[in-house]
């Protein structure tokens, strides 16, 4: 009987362990992941990952360098032959709203409720409102009508569409609300603003300009509108190069330049520049083709390649043909996410177009000189390409379009949409292209067509089509 | 008292055996039919707990009085009782076919399987050790019913898949749980979902954890398919759980007894994709002869475009001399060499040597009648078929038992596997992995040889044959530089011999027990196991190669500890009704955590693989999980009058997982068996037949960390800003448990004297409240959340036919034959209250052209491509250029889960020999080949020169077999080269049925007669040769193997670059001494 006491010991401490519940749930706390943190940590990693989509290469360098032919592809040459399907953006248009949208809504939430100057908190709500704006023009640019007022919301596991006229009638508002509301006099975020490190003014400068960009796009749309909001939005531009919103890439190789990581990380080399790139700035007497393109031993002089080849010609001229440049392609080299000159070329417009007032042409010249300015080039040498290449009020398009487009090389989902409003520099479709013209929308995600074909039915019934214009794109 | 239990202890730990004295000695030997010793047949003495087992000669010796009655039993044969008249009792057993075969089922409950209301089947433990697999998994294949198996066979260490009755969750585990002496194991892969899809970035098949278990240690295995069987393991069980119960001591106190064996495997790869042998690599330029051209010290040169990953070159032709990849490297003595323009003597597949693997094993055992020990010890050094991959495995076993007292019962067990692997294989799209140059981005003319002598340069950079290659002058068309760089491509053979993989894996696992004997009817039993690993691995890809430099240092670790304790009781009511009964407890408590260092931007020094030459700040991650189950169970069997046997069981759960206020969940089970040959009087050739119906369910819980949202750090910061961000999956704080419902029928049958027996079985098995990421379309902000939801139905027959048609003096032939047809539908992902589908598919896995749903009202694992079109013949449409036109959308093709698996085996004695042999096969079911995919878009597959029996169709064209839009024959010629490069995102083409037969083993073994080992110090000794993968004798799948995987996670369906099958022969030796 002795024995069978020790046996039921035995048993009761084996039981013990069983009865406690309590330390059941506790280990179901998770030890890898932080309950709360500081907002400005999902803002600094929204305003990362939406910057390195705009200028990765799913969106820029296979789609915006491309459709612009800034560049071409020197193997596989699918993209550049608008060989593309309906999966190819369905990791940009996920990232894009889970991880750019989502942190910035989150992160917006959590500003709400902190406690602290008010002036401080619509800073800071402001400048998470205006990232938004840009995260949702550039889904909306490339596919057109997306999910907007039902879009973030939980509750709304369908989200329905809103066409594209709708939605951008409410970022103008947005950016307005924003423009008017900013206390320049009291501070945001103290940290984790990768853009502006919080300056308040320098954000309310890029808020107007982004106002003038959004305004000019519908300007063949709804003139009426774009006029009042291109009014609004003259009263406090970026007025020079120091307040220009770049994003700079970080040293450390998985934060860098999606260009360089391209090259670096993944022992990539599929891209060279475009005879028509090459040819054109020669022709003109641009200073800034040797900024753009790469001379080395293997290529000693640039070369470009013709745009849109066939697998095999591409392969064979993949040796002789030039390279982007090192320096568009470096680690640290920036996203440009308005410069001054672009700021410049839009006053240009707005000038030419009766929406403001002024000369059309000296924002011409000031739009040049500042991105020769960016580009390094020597100011004597600017003037001198300005006086061979001068403004021609009568045939704006093409001297406006021109010159943004030789401003937007390295952002082509940019230039991709200025080209299509401008329909300026006129590019050739190629022979090998598969479908009958450039094309001017990101065709739909395979996961909308998967998982909320009943709303994305509503609104097209081809959405693999590429050639459909957007609302905006009126000729 | 302290003393006490610290000394029970002890004796647990320690293999303690002692010769006890008793009453009478009674000796003797025990043998089959044909006089054949059976060694490790127990003996007990009726009405006691005292027992022996028989040494390997049959002998065996036991103390009790004269008047005690003996029970005999042995797996696989009849029990006999004998009352003893004497010191010597000599026995011979007779096999049960069916009869009154003994199992082991659920908490190691022994039960004679003719009482039993469910599925199980026991696996031969000499099948297991006879298939020579280092992957327990893959020796299972084709001998159990109701089983699928995938995986490569034999590949160093890889992964492979077993599922039980089919796919039970949408996105969780389906492997079924491995219990080894009452111990549950980890069965991790691994693998990524870029793996599992065919992709990843240099990513190892780390195989499956499973692997650890040493077969030669396994004395028996029990597979246990239905709910019913498996609701006593709770949750895990709900797959279907492996009972393995590995050896103990057996034998007499004439000693010790010992067993070796040694095997010697050879191994060469199967399943390649063969190359077109017509034109050879690269591109065809446009000059005259479509070579490129470049002057070189005034010699005009022709050469290939080597840079290019493909084979669209010129036509073979062996008059043309030109500049190959390896006549570049201006210190060499080939230097500027011109060779002929012809296949190669020496094609891909030479690339793999043959594959040796040597097992060793040895164990020493010996029991007496108060206890037993087993130790055990085997050696595994595989050398792989990939060149310096290279396995070693040291296993050790530990078994003991003991009886303290009368009514005190000990024991130990205690296993360790050691580990070590080299040179692993990459898996998928992955320079890495050389099949993603071999079967999709090669060139035809390479010969191997020149690759394997040539891997550097004189000067000791990487040459390879995919070079960016010559610098020339355009105009001029004058050579200026050579670029060494790898284009796209690495030299096979470099990467071999400079990557670095090699990982260590310390497991070990046992149990101790303890069972005490209160009265006649009630007894307590208790348990604790442990099952431990470490796992410790490291990746370095040097400088020059085509993927950035890395060093990379990782950590796996985990524990899971059960403790058991139950009460027993048993009670014979009358002559007719019998009661046995338990009641228990169990606690789970399970710890994984993981640390992976990895260098950032690079390493900085070649080849120096250590986190501190780490280019930027090395890169830390961790990442753990806990969990905890505790848990109640019962249960209860009645027999009557051994007709009628009911069994019941119930059991409830805590999950740490679930939502404290939901966290409890119960579920029961009932089963019944009817031995109607007891019942009725039947014609003579029904030798036994019995009824069994079953219905059962089965709880389970949810991942760690589901309930509560939080935000996930991401890695590494931007400079001195952390990023945050919130997780794409919402989380659920309401979530409750899953439950899986079956109802299974069955019928057993023997017949004609014992020869033929029948076991049939129909099972249904729904499973509710899938815990599981519905996905969310993105613009909600998530890609998916956790929700209860979904409802997925597996059912199916499932037959085992076993005969004996000849059976004389010195000729046994036995054949074997096992069936199961597999249905599965997703019959819910989640609807609204309206009744309406919410979600309609989850995507689980996409390759360019093919993706793998889970989609509402489709087989689990579907497959979604575009399709051919066909007018309403059924005729394939071409457009106006002669190709097929597809559908837009990407329209169901098929199931990747087949209809049909099975395995035929025979066996056939002859005197002394046994010859064995086994076949299996799966009917449906079908793949996607990327590999076929790239091997037609870059011209290395054989269709790119010759299509549906036109010959040299780059130069004639070709014309595909269909009709034009006005429903007329096609007629028009298509140049391949633009045919195949245009369709590759259309997956028709390149799906398959994976439809199978293999002759998967054959055996030939020799026993030396117990005459000529007389003299020898051997009792036994056999020798054996074999073949394992012999031959795929059907296959819809062209070239490849249609059971490969890369993993054993839930996605398949999705071939890339797979790595090749081996076929195997070898030796086998075997003495017990």
């Amino acid at each position: 009987m002795k024995l069978f006491r020790q046996i039921g010991i035995y048993a009761l401490i084996t039981l013990s362990f069983i009865s406690c519940t309590d330390e059941l749930s506790d280990l179901n706390k998770d030890p890898n992941s932080a309950i709360s943190v500081n907002p400005s940590s999902l803002l600094s990693r929204a305003q990362y990952k939406l910057y390195d989509r705009v200028h990765g290469r799913n969106l820029n360098m296979e789609w915006g360098m491309l459709m612009v032919q800034y560049w071409t592809q020197n193997e596989y040459t699918e993209e550049s032959r608008y060989d593309v399907d309906v999966t190819t953006f369905d990791s940009s248009w996920e990232s894009i709203y889970t991880e750019v949208l989502n942190e910035l809504k989150v992160a917006k939430e959590l500003v709400s409720a902190e406690s602290g100057i008010q002036a401080v908190k619509t800073n800071k709500i402001n400048i998470i409102d205006v990232m938004m704006v840009q995260a949702y023009m550039v889904l909306t640019d490339g596919f057109g009508d997306i999910p907007y007022t039902e879009s973030l919301n939980t509750e709304k596991t369908l989200p329905s569409y809103d066409s594209q006229e709708s939605i951008y009638k409410d970022l103008l508002l947005r950016l307005k609300n924003a423009a008017t509301t900013y206390d320049t006099t009291a501070g945001s975020f103290s940290s984790g603003d990768l853009v502006y490190n919080g300056d308040v003014a320098h954000w309310k400068k890029l808020t107007h300009s982004l106002m003038l960009r959004a305004a000019m796009r519908i300007s063949d749309a709804d003139p009426t509108l774009a006029q009042e909001y291109i009014t609004t939005a003259a009263s406090d531009l970026i007025s020079s190069r120091a307040q220009e919103a770049l994003f700079v890439f970080d040293s450390a190789i998985e934060r860098a330049n999606p260009m360089y990581r391209n090259v670096v990380e993944d022992s990539r080399d599929d891209f060279c520049v475009t005879k028509y790139l090459v040819d054109e700035l020669t022709n003109t007497g641009d200073p800034r083709l040797d900024k753009f393109a790469r001379v080395d031993d293997k290529v000693p002089t640039i070369i470009g390649m013709p745009y849109g080849l066939s697998d095999d010609d591409a392969s064979n001229l993949k040796s002789v043909r030039s390279r982007p440049s090192d320096g568009v392609r470096s680690a640290t080299s920036p996203h440009v996410i308005l410069s001054y000159a672009e700021v410049q070329f839009l006053l240009a417009e707005a000038y030419q177009r009766s929406f403001l007032t002024g000369d059309a042409e000296a924002a011409f010249n000031a739009g040049v000189n500042s991105s020769m300015e960016y580009w390094e080039i020597d100011s004597a040498v600017a003037a001198a390409y300005l006086v061979a290449n001068p403004y021609d009020s009568s045939d704006w398009k093409q001297s406006i379009g021109w010159e943004k487009w030789v401003n937007f090389y390295t952002n082509g989902y940019e230039a991709w949409s200025e080209w299509r409003r401008l329909d300026a520099p006129a590019l050739v479709l190629p022979a090998q292209a598969v479908v009958s013209s450039i094309p001017t929308r990101l065709p739909y995600p395979q996961s909308e067509v998967s998982n909320n074909s009943g709303q994305l039915d509503k609104v097209t019934t081809s959405p693999d089509e590429i050639t459909i214009k957007l609302w905006w794109d009126k000729n | 008292m302290k003393t006490k239990i610290s000394r029970i202890i002890t004796t647990c730990f320690l293999i303690v055996f002692q010769i006890g004295l008793a009453q009478q000695t009674i000796k003797g030997t025990i043998t089959d039919e044909s006089g054949v010793p059976l060694p490790g047949a127990t003996i007990t003495v009726k009405g006691t707990s005292n027992g022996s087992s028989s040494d390997f000669d049959g002998n065996f010796s036991i103390a009790a009085k004269l008047g005690d009655t003996l029970v005999f039993s042995f797996v696989g044969y009849s029990p006999t009782e004998l009352v003893i008249d004497g010191s010597q009792i000599n026995v011979t057993l007779s096999p049960t076919g069916a009869l009154d075969e003994v199992v082991v089922t659920a908490l190691g409950l022994t039960r004679a399987k003719k009482s039993l209301g469910f599925a199980v089947q026991s696996v031969d433990s000499k099948a297991i050790n006879d298939a020579n697999e280092n992957n327990l998994v893959n020796a299972l294949q084709g001998q159990i019913s109701g089983v699928q198996i995938q995986g490569s066979a034999s590949t160093l260490g890889g992964a492979s898949r077993i599922t039980i009755r089919g796919s039970n969750s949408f996105l969780g585990n389906n492997q079924p749980l491995f219990v080894v002496d009452g111990v549950p194991m980890d069965n991790s892969s691994f693998s990524s979902i870029d793996q599992q899809e065919g992709f990843g970035d240099n990513e190892y098949d780390y195989g499956n954890t499973i692997s650890d278990i040493d077969p030669a240690s396994i004395a028996d295995m029990t597979v246990l398919k239905g709910a019913a069987a498996t609701a006593l393991y709770g949750s895990r069980g709900a797959n279907g759980v492996i009972l393995i119960t590995t050896k103990n001591g057996k034998g007499s106190d004439d000693g010790m007894g010992v067993s070796f064996s040694t095997t010697i495997t050879f191994d060469e790869v199967t399943n390649l994709l063969p190359v077109q042998q017509m034109y050879g690599g690269g591109s065809t330029a446009s000059t005259p002869s479509g070579f490129n051209e470049l002057i070189q010290d005034g010699v005009s040169y022709l050469y290939p475009n080597y840079k290019k990953d493909g084979s669209w070159g010129p036509k073979y032709d062996p008059n043309v001399l030109v500049r190959h990849w390896n006549s570049w490297d201006p210190l060499a003595s080939n230097y500027k060499e011109t060779r002929p323009w012809v296949a190669p003597a020496n094609g891909y597949e030479t690339y793999f040597d043959t594959g040796v693997t040597y097992n060793n094993s040895i164990s020493f055992s010996g029991a007496n009648n108060k206890g037993n020990y087993r130790v055990g010890y085997t050696n595994i050094d595989q050398k792989g078929t990939t060149p310096l991959g290279k396995l070693e495995k040291n296993a050790i076993s530990i078994n003991s038992g003991y009886e303290l007292t009368d009514k005190l019962k000990a024991g130990v067990s205690v296993n360790y596997t050691n580990t070590i692997v080299n040179n692993r294989n990459v898996t998928g799209y992955d320079n890495g992995n050389p099949m993603q140059a071999f079967t999709q981005w090669w060139q035809t003319q390479l010969d191997m040889d020149l690759i394997r002598n040539n891997t550097t340069t004189l000067s000791g950079d990487q040459y390879t044959w995919n070079a960016v290659g010559p610098v020339v002058d355009e105009t001029t068309k004058e050579f200026k530089s050579y670029d060494f760089a790898p284009n796209y491509f690495d030299s096979p053979f470099w990467v071999r011999e400079n990557f670095l993989q090699e990982d260590v894996r310390n497991r070990m696992f046992g149990n101790m027990n303890l069972a005490y004997e209160i009265n006649d009817e009630l007894s307590v039993s208790t348990q604790i196991g442990t099952d431990w690993y470490q796992f410790s691995l490291r990746e370095g890809i040097p400088l020059g190669s085509v993927s950035l430099s890395k060093y990379v240092e990782a950590e796996r670790r985990f524990q899971e500890t059960n403790m058991e304790v139950k009460l027993n009781y048993k009670k014979e009511f009358s002559d007719k009704l019998d009661l046995r009964a338990f009641v228990g407890a169990n606690t789970m408590r399970q710890v994984f955590k993981k640390t992976d260092i990895a260098t950032s931007g690079g390493i900085v020094v070649d080849k120096f693989f250590n986190i501190a030459n780490s280019s930027g700040s090395p890169a830390v991650s961790t990442y753990q999980t806990e969990r905890g189950i505790d848990s109640f169970f019962a249960s209860a069997s009645l027999a009557w009058d051994s007709t009628v046997y009911l069994d019941l069981s119930a059991r409830n759960d805590w999950s740490s997982t679930l939502p404290k206020d939901n966290n409890s969940y119960f579920y029961p089970s009932a089963s019944l068996s009817f031995i109607f040959t007891e019942a009725i009087d039947l014609t003579e050739a029904v030798n036994f037949g019995k009824f069994r119906v079953s219905l059962a369910q089965a709880g389970n819980d949810a991942s760690p960390y589901l309930l509560e949202n939080v935000y996930e750090a991401t890695s590494p910061n931007f400079g001195s800003n952390p990023l945050y961000r919130v997780p794409q999956s919402q989380q659920n704080p309401n979530l409750t448990n899953e439950l899986t419902t079956e109802f299974e029928l069955g019928l057993d049958l023997v017949l004609f004297d014992n020869r033929l027996s029948i076991d049939a079985a129909y099972y249904d098995r729904t499973t509710k409240d899938q815990i599981f990421n519905v996905p969310l379309p993105s613009p909600t902000g998530f890609t998916s959340r956790t929700l209860n939801a979904g409802e997925m139905r597996n059912w199916g027959w499932e037959f085992q036919f076993k005969g004996t048609p000849i059976k004389q003096n010195d000729l046994r032939v036995d054949l074997g034959l096992n069936l199961s047809f597999i249905n599965n539908e997703v019959v819910e992902l989640l609807k609204d209250n309206e009744g309406n589908s919410v979600v309609e598919n989850i995507a689980v896995g996409s390759t360019w052209a093919a993706e793998v749903r889970v989609q509402e009202g489709y087989p689990y694992m579907a497959l979604f491509g575009q399709d051919y079109t066909y007018d309403s013949n059924g005729n394939r449409i071409v457009d106006a250029d002669g190709k097929y036109v597809f559908t837009s959308d990407r329209e169901y093709l098929g199931s990747v889960i087949p209809d049909l698996t099975g395995g035929f085996s025979t066996s056939v004695e002859y005197k002394n020999f046994t010859l064995s042999t086994l076949f299996d096969f799966q009917v449906g079911g079908i793949i996607h080949s990327t590999s076929t995919q790239w091997s037609k878009y870059s011209g290395m597959h054989p269709e790119t020169v010759a299509f549906n029996g036109e010959s040299d169709t780059r130069a004639n064209g070709m014309i595909l077999p269909g009709v034009k839009a006005d429903g007329s024959k096609n007629d028009i010629s298509i140049d391949p080269q633009s045919y195949y490069q245009s369709i590759w995102r259309s997956a028709a083409p390149n799906v398959f049925e994976t439809s199978y037969l293999k002759f998967r083993d054959v055996r030939l073994s020799y026993r030396f007669p117990s005459s000529t080992l007389d003299k020898t110090p051997f009792n036994n000794l056999t020798f054996g040769v074999f073949g394992r993968n012999i031959a795929i004798l059907s296959s819809d799948l062209p070239y490849l193997d249609p059971q490969g995987v890369t993993s054993s996670g839930n996605l398949q369906g999705l071939e890339n670059a797979q790595v090749p099958s081996t076929r195997s022969f070898g030796f086998n030796l075997t003495a017990q001494f």
